[in-house]
């Protein structure tokens, strides 16, 4: 669990992080999921929030925990847990969610969606060449959204594709 | 082609590059230097509708002719018949000749708000003087002769007016919540705070004026039409009819005031037919032999109201009860005022269901007669300022708030258990009006676990769509209030049996029940594996 300061300190980071963005290495934000440690393209994250209450919408799968008022916009939040089929977790003001910019296919349009994680760990600076390609589970895990795997002071990350995790075929 | 139709075109290049040059000259000078003066061939075939969409083409060629030199002839090849004719269609097509220091995409521009109701060729003109239409000077002559003289404007897409609407709208929202928790500081303590908000307050709200305003056009478009679209009415029947007019200065959103047209026409058809009596049966009873139709519209509460009233008989208040009666509407027991029944008119069986109420349901507006037998009736029609706007109901089920639109809200009143009438045990039936209607547990269908266990104090709301009436089972209503319709598409997709979610003055959000999709819903139980499912059995 990531405390508020710590939840400012990530804030300030990511700030940084943008302003820096044309340097040639990828930055990655990096999380976890208990054990699983997971990284997505910095650009692609608008702002990291606490956990607020949402509002269900029936008859969806159960990874989409609900709506939520974002400035005025309304925006739907996934639990990547559930969505990974992992144990749910309850949810506290101490659960992180990240806003996210996901884009579709043709990269014409941008909706914007919360994920709910476990933690968030750093922003970290990634050489793409150091990328390694996923290995093929067949049918035990899908990996078309893992872009590939990456090692971070001795951790295995998964570098996920937030456009094909969060599409809207993927979220129905 | 003559030497005198030569000469037109030239004048109009001499005036555009404002040079006086000879004839020759004057082609060369568009040749060799096109970036200066060019001369653009449109030819602009609007579909037939284009007319009915409120667009006119007088103002597109006016806003051309602000370009530079325009010359405008008309093709009436497809111009049928008379007898065949319909006035409110457009036949025709124009050839546009158009000179000046203007690009491609300056004309494209002026065309861009008819851009999906024509066909339109912008080229550039090969030869200056390669023209057959011998009414070009004299057109030109009469669009320059009609002067309406505008305050300069500028084409905006809709959808742009529709987001900053959309905004306003938000806007208005917010500050109604900063205001609600201004209440709660002692205003000695924040007197700037207090005062900041009555300011914010008086901008939001000249703001969303100034929006509504920018997507508004005034009713007379359809008040200056309608009485003469009655005249000819009343000389067929043989009536005579006055028709007078009030408010036609009420602005209403231009989607809005499409469809209300028909609904209006439909409405003024069926006065003629039934409500106004004919010369003779008038002076029998003591009336004038012209009989008075009036339109007045205005704006009430965030509302457009149209009233209809004329003179004449009055509804059959006997025969519209005999009528229900026989299409099983209501019971020969049931205690109804004279009100009540004048408004079954506009339940399904009735012609004006289809005619009025139905088209101004799908629109998020409303009807209601009343009639005094031989003194006159009066048609109210209620519409919403802006379609994203619309009046709700908000409903509890469980743990959850839902937003009803009000429109669809026919009756609510608490569910006596007796009366439910199971069905093979799956379904539910509810005695309403004369009629079974089918019991919809909101709490089964949305998968919630109930928070109330049994079944005595839940409120039953029925609602009507298509013809089609269902008892919504809730735990509870709470306040009306209008709401601002967000489309749930812009970052997730389409949920059956919502329409939409709303930002509530607490800040949460609430999802607008869409009926139609909820009958779906019903009727195609569990469209996804069940889930989250604690769906314990209510009641």
């Amino acid at each position: 669990m990531t405390s508020s300061t710590e939840l400012q300190y990530l804030d300030s980071l990511l700030e940084e992080e943008h302003t820096n963005a044309d340097q040639v290495t990828q930055h990655y934000l990096t999380f976890s999921l208990g054990e699983e440690h997971y990284g997505i393209e910095i650009q692609c994250v608008q702002e990291i929030r606490s956990w607020e209450s949402v509002t269900l919408i029936p008859n969806t799968p159960d990874y989409i925990c609900g709506l939520l008022n974002l400035r005025s916009a309304i925006i739907p939040v996934v639990d990547l847990r559930l969505r990974f089929e992992m144990a749910k977790k309850d949810y506290n003001p101490t659960t992180v969610v990240i806003i996210l910019k996901v884009n579709n296919e043709q990269r014409s349009t941008q909706r914007t969606v919360g994920l709910v994680v476990d933690a968030v760990s750093d922003a970290d600076n990634i050489n793409l060449g150091e990328m390694k390609p996923s290995p093929d589970f067949g049918e035990h895990v899908d990996t078309t959204y893992i872009r590939g795997l990456v090692s971070i002071s001795g951790q295995m990350v998964m570098i996920l594709d937030v456009d094909i995790l969060l599409s809207v075929e993927a979220l129905a | 082609m003559t030497d005198n139709e030569t000469n037109q075109e030239i004048e109009a290049s001499d005036i555009a590059t404002k040079q006086t040059l000879p004839e020759n000259q004057a082609e060369a000078i568009e040749q060799d230097d096109p970036a200066e003066t060019v001369v653009w061939d449109i030819i602009f075939s609007p579909s037939s509708e284009l007319l009915q969409l409120g667009s006119e083409p007088v103002q597109l060629f006016q806003a051309l002719s602000t370009l530079g030199e325009l010359k405008v002839s008309i093709d009436d090849a497809k111009l049928p018949a008379f007898s065949e004719l319909d006035p409110t269609a457009c036949y025709l097509s124009w050839h546009l000749t158009l000179s000046g220091e203007i690009s491609e995409q300056q004309i494209k521009a002026v065309f861009e708000p008819v851009e999906a109701q024509c066909e339109l060729s912008v080229e550039r003109s090969i030869s200056a003087s390669s023209d057959e239409h011998d009414t070009d000077a004299k057109v030109n002559q009469e669009s320059s002769q009609s002067p309406i003289m505008k305050a300069p404007s500028i084409a905006v897409e809709m959808d742009k007016v529709q987001a900053l609407a959309n905004l306003v709208g938000e806007l208005v929202l917010t500050q109604s919540m900063l205001s609600h928790l201004s209440e709660q500081v002692p205003p000695t303590l924040l007197p700037k705070l207090t005062e900041g908000i009555a300011q914010l307050d008086r901008h939001a709200r000249d703001m969303q004026k100034v929006i509504i305003q920018m997507s508004t056009l005034p009713i007379s478009t359809i008040f200056d039409v309608l009485p003469k679209y009655v005249q000819d009415l009343s000389q067929a029947s043989g009536k005579k009819v006055n028709v007078t007019t009030s408010g036609e200065q009420t602005e209403l959103d231009k989607i809005v005031l499409e469809g209300i047209r028909n609904i209006l026409e439909n409405l003024v058809q069926s006065v003629l037919e039934y409500g106004l009596e004919s010369p003779e049966q008038r002076q029998q009873v003591g009336k004038s032999e012209t009989g008075t139709l009036h339109l007045n519209a205005d704006h009430q509460a965030g509302h457009i109201i149209i009233e209809v009233s004329d003179d004449g008989a009055g509804l059959d208040t006997p025969n519209i009860l005999q009528k229900a009666i026989e299409k099983g509407l209501v019971s020969a027991t049931e205690k109804l005022s004279p009100h009540d029944i004048q408004n079954l008119i506009f339940e399904p069986g009735f012609s004006a269901a289809d005619k009025v109420s139905d088209p101004l349901n799908k629109m998020g507006g409303s009807v209601e007669v009343a009639s005094i037998a031989g003194r006159g009736t009066m048609f109210t029609l209620r519409l919403p300022l802006m379609m994203r706007i619309i009046d709700a109901q908000t409903i509890k089920v469980a743990d959850q708030y839902y937003v009803l639109p009000l429109t669809a809200i026919i009756d609510s009143f608490e569910i006596d258990t007796k009366d439910i009438k199971p069905v093979s045990g799956k379904a539910e039936l509810y005695p309403f009006r004369g009629d079974y209607i089918p019991i919809l547990r909101l709490d089964k269908l949305f998968n919630l676990s109930p928070t109330m266990t049994g079944l005595e104090q839940r409120l039953l709301v029925v609602v009507a769509v298509q013809g089609q009436k269902a008892g919504l089972l809730v735990d509870d209503l709470m306040s009306q209030q209008q709401v601002v319709i967000n489309s749930l598409e812009t970052d997730y997709q389409k949920v059956l049996g919502f329409s939409g979610a709303t930002i509530m003055g607490n800040g949460t959000v609430a999802l607008i029940l869409d009926i139609v999709g909820l009958m779906t819903l019903y009727k195609t139980p569990n469209p996804l594996k069940p889930y989250k499912s604690d769906r314990g059995s209510a009641g």
